[in-house]
């Protein structure tokens, strides 16, 4: 069931009929039936995988949580101290990062299974038995990417006692399986959530009609929107040999506005949604076409991954012992500045490595994540050289026009990285690059080719006008929220504006008989 | 929650729901304009002032022509038709028409039995243009469980939106007001007018019966307990047309039979072409549906029959059926230009005066020479001229020869010309025609 589907709409009203109706103690438990019952309309075999996933960690997480409780008792009944209570801790400690490392362990196997089994199963066969096989069950399990990093985090910070582990198992599967986010994130932390489902939730008007609205200004964005912007992708880049230079440059901007408009209606949909329910989910976008950096950019785009990363992969390695071991050759030929430098490298060349292959397997991610990973390393080991150079052609880094030329060269960047993962071909890719530089050709733009890629003039002036009022709305929310601006507004002016959105939604939207059903570009993670 | 909001808030649904129909009005453009004529015409008439409603599929507007039956015979007999309309839909459409013609006949047609109806293009046909009301939700559930919809087919229905919400970009001020055309759901559709086909090959008769569906027996007993109940006058029609298999022909026999097993009259006209005068060869536009031609003899049969047995006056003459009137004359505008027949009434000897064969036309720099072979029986032929296939048939000559030379053709316009033969002799004083081309020769003189 699709979150652009009617039936998910009507049937996210009824529960939120039931959820505000039933008595405030079972609200949590109407919120897991339903998201069960979301999570089967996919196929009813897939939650077993979700199941076996929940029952390791919560195992693992109470395990780690009992010993470290245990501990505690231990050395207030035994009142140690010093270097017997150090000695004992660190024994603890040995064990449950086994158990950590266990659990991590299973969870990222299935994930591995999940994203490469099938290919994994036939190539082996193919070598051993000559032909290819497929003999273990596949798991096609949904929203594996992102729940498995939240169990990840969950049992990490369990372990780094940042977290207590939850104990009742069902509480715990609610944290996991909650359907707003589950097939695209945002990866939530238990900490965030736990309090909040157990929180009883009283009906607010305010909070109800913020989140639909937000979740109507996500579907705007999905619908009319991102599909439209993607009638014309699909057919560019479906169509590489057929043209010329410039549509394909018209064919990435527009790729890269497709996919920020996909990925974040998406989540306004699942937020808005969420805080219908009353539970706020964390926000996974920040305005990132505003930003002036690569490193900015990543800190406002998909910002629980980024979090994430930073969280559970960079801090540790950077704190890590090991690589301070490591690293202590290079301290005394080349001093502290220089070891700094590779402190940071190393950790994010891992981190942008595992990035690319979280989005997925196959060459174009990898030179994918290679392409970001070098431009975060490059932009960071040259940061001061770049600000003398700034100084010496006497450019106003604050300056309005050298912030408009950051914005616009941190999304032609984006435009670069998207004709990686477009075509899905390096080959592919390396013609469309050679079409840019060679055959540019800019009147197949100027005298009105556009509109034979899928988009009418009509649906082109359409998309345009939409992508402005975006670019307000964006501008409009570094100020602060937009909601409350247009609820302090007069009665007519305010349900003026909720109409306009609903109706475009409804009269824009690409949906029903004649379109193909578009599911979400990153359910597929 | 305070009462404010709560007040606000059905405020907001109910101004949305308002909103949402009037957007829904105007983007919901019939796909087919003629099913919009069709249902839609059929709420512009007047309480109880049709003698009968015609219910079916296309065989309803393609055989039966009212403005013909009005012409002709003075009844107002109403075609609530759509495309592939399918039989599930006639008890609910009796209900739905007696809300305003409650003493009306009910005529049912039952060529249509198959699945082909429940396509979801054809169910917006009938349901797109229908008032809302309880009758149509229930229709629509009905359908959609017929169909075997899932839930966003099903929404589709209820909210036609759905499908037409892209039409946006096609709007114009006709969406604001589209308005029923008056002509009483008589046919004008292209196909109808001019194509002709032989469907000889296809057409099977046959006075077998098989045993029916379980669904289907459920469909007609439930059609007829509903008449039963609330006292319907009906009558149940089948059209000779190609049925595709022997079974078919069979499936609809057995449907007659059980409907005359409870008491309901049926006319089934499968095997009755000759007495209906039809054609094979000509009077139809493709193997289920007449033309024209084969639409006014089916018409006039009809109407015979339902005179004959149903006492309906002639009210030709009746001030408070003007607008019938007025539908006929610019119907008969409409049809000029194929139909010569309809001038000649009943007067037609098609079995004494063949059609004349080698009908061809030639030109040169001076004239068309119209040429073609003597018939058996004329004394005189005559030849009629139209200029552009929406020309009207324009009488050139009465001739005892079997050549016509047409100089005016040249002189005058260049372009397509098409001519046409009809024999004719007389008898005490009476002229009586013979077979002809509907189409004629056709011939371009640029």
């Amino acid at each position: 069931m699709s979150f652009v589907s009617l039936g998910f709409i009507v049937a996210t009203c009824l529960l939120c009929l039931i959820y505000y109706i039933i008595p405030k103690k079972f609200q949590w438990i109407v919120l897991l039936v339903g998201s069960v019952l979301f999570y089967m309309t996919y196929g009813v075999k897939r939650i077993l995988f979700i199941l076996l996933a929940s029952v390791a960690t919560y195992c693992a997480a109470r395990k780690i949580d009992k010993i470290y409780v245990y501990q505690d008792e231990h050395i207030k009944k035994n009142g140690l101290s010093g270097k017997e209570k150090q000695e004992y801790v660190l024994l603890n400690k040995k064990r449950t990062k086994k158990i950590l490392m266990l659990a991590v362990f299973f969870l990222v196997c299935m994930l591995v299974y999940s994203k490469t089994g099938n290919w994994l199963q036939k190539t082996i066969t193919g070598l051993i038995f000559g032909q290819e096989k497929s003999i273990l069950p596949l798991i096609v399990a949904l929203g594996i990417s992102y729940y498995t990093f939240s169990m990840i985090a969950y049992v990490a910070d369990v372990y780094w006692r940042k977290d207590r582990a939850e104990k009742n198992y069902f509480r715990f599967l609610l944290f996991v399986i909650y359907f707003p986010k589950i097939l695209q994130g945002p990866i939530s932390r238990h900490n965030n959530l736990a309090p909040q489902f157990k929180k009883e939730h009283y009906f607010d008007y305010k909070t109800f009609c913020f989140g639909a609205q937000l979740a109507v200004w996500g579907y705007f964005k999905k619908l009319v929107i991102a599909d439209r912007l993607f009638l014309f992708v699909g057919k560019v880049f479906g169509e590489i040999p057929n043209c010329s230079g410039a549509i394909l440059v018209v064919g990435s901007m527009f790729g890269a506005l497709q996919l920020y408009c996909d990925f974040s209606g998406c989540m306004d949909i699942v937020r808005g949604i969420s805080q219908v329910f009353g539970i706020e989910l964390e926000k996974n976008f920040e305005q990132p076409f505003f930003s002036r950096s690569v490193a900015e950019f990543w800190r406002r785009w998909h910002i629980t991954l980024g979090t994430w990363f930073k969280d559970y992969v960079y801090m540790p390695i950077v704190i890590s012992p090991t690589l301070s071991k490591a690293l202590k050759p290079i301290k005394e030929k080349w001093g502290m500045k220089v070891v700094k430098k590779v402190m940071t490298a190393i950790p994010l060349a891992i981190v942008w490595i595992l990035t690319g292959i979280w989005h997925g397997t196959g060459w174009p991610y990898v030179a994918w994540g290679i392409y970001w990973g070098g431009l975060v390393i490059v932009s960071m080991l040259l940061e001061s050289f770049y600000k003398k150079v700034l100084k010496k052609l006497k450019i106003k880094e604050e300056a309005a026009l050298w912030r408009v030329f950051q914005m616009i060269r941190t999304f032609l960047l984006f435009c670069i990285a998207r004709l990686l993962t477009i075509p899905n071909s390096l080959h592919a890719t390396a013609v469309i690059f050679k079409k840019i530089i060679c055959e540019f050709n800019i009147s197949s733009v100027l005298h009105g080719n556009l509109f034979y890629y899928g988009l009418d003039r009509l649906n082109f002036i359409v998309v345009v006008v939409a992508l402005l009022v975006l670019f307000v709305v964006s501008v409009l929310q570094t100020k602060g929220s937009v909601r409350e601006k247009i609820a302090d507004r007069n009665i007519v002016l305010r349900w003026s504006i909720y109409y306009a959105l609903l109706f475009a939604v409804i009269i824009f939207g690409i949906y029903g008989p004649g379109y193909d059903a578009s599911s979400f570009i990153y359910e597929a993670f | 929650m305070k009462k404010k909001e709560v007040a606000k808030g059905i405020a907001f649904v109910v101004m949305f729901a308002v909103l949402f129909v009037l957007v829904s009005k105007v983007l919901c453009h019939p796909e087919d304009e003629r099913n919009y004529q069709w249902v839609a015409g059929f709420y512009e008439e007047p309480e109880n002032s049709l003698d009968a409603v015609y219910i079916g599929s296309s065989n309803c507007y393609s055989f039966w022509n009212p403005l013909v039956a009005w012409n002709e015979f003075g009844i107002t007999v109403y075609p609530y038709a759509t495309n592939a309309q399918p039989f599930g839909a006639a008890k609910y459409l009796i209900k739905e028409a007696r809300k305003t013609q409650p003493d009306a006949l009910y005529i049912v047609n039952i060529n249509t039995l198959g699945d082909e109806g429940l396509g979801i293009e054809n169910l917006h046909y009938l349901l797109d243009y229908m008032p809302f009301s309880l009758n149509k939700l229930q229709l629509t559930h009905h359908l959609a469980d017929m169909a075997g919809f899932d839930f966003f087919e099903r929404m589709e229905l209820y909210f036609p939106l759905i499908r037409y919400h892209d039409r946006w970009n096609d709007i114009s001020l006709e969406d604001f007001n589209y308005e029923v055309n008056g002509m009483k759901g008589a046919s004008d559709y292209s196909s109808f007018l001019c194509n002709v086909n032989d469907i000889t090959k296809g057409y099977i008769v046959t006075d077998k019966e098989v045993v029916l569906e379980e669904s289907l027996k459920e469909l007609v007993e439930d059609l007829l307990d509903y008449c039963d109940e609330e006292k319907v006058k009906v009558l149940f029609v089948t059209v000779p047309r190609c049925e595709g298999s022997e079974d078919m022909v069979a499936k609809m026999n057995a449907v007659n039979a059980l409907i005359e097993e409870r008491g309901y009259p049926t006319l089934n006209l499968n095997g009755k072409v000759e007495e209906i005068s039809l054609d094979l060869t000509k009077d139809y536009y493709n193997s289920k549906h007449t033309n024209i031609h084969g639409a006014v003899k089916f018409t006039e049969y009809l109407s015979e029959y339902l005179v004959d047995n149903y006492a309906f006056e002639d009210k030709r003459n009746d001030s408070a059926y003007i607008t019938w009137n007025q539908a006929w004359e610019q119907y008969e505008t409409i049809i000029e230009s194929e139909l010569l027949d309809l001038e000649m009434g009943q007067a037609r000897l098609t079995d004494v005066m063949n059609m004349p064969q080698n009908l061809t036309a030639n030109h040169d720099d001076v004239q068309v020479t119209v040429s073609w072979d003597p018939v058996e029986n004329a004394e005189g032929y005559l030849l009629f001229r139209k200029i552009g296939e929406d020309g009207k048939w324009e009488e050139m000559i009465d001739t005892t020869q079997c050549l016509y030379e047409d100089k005016a053709a040249i002189s005058t316009n260049a372009g397509w010309y098409y001519y046409t033969v009809v024999p004719y002799c007389e008898e005490n004083g009476e002229i009586f025609y013979g077979d002809f081309s509907y189409k004629g020769v056709e011939i371009i003189t640029f």
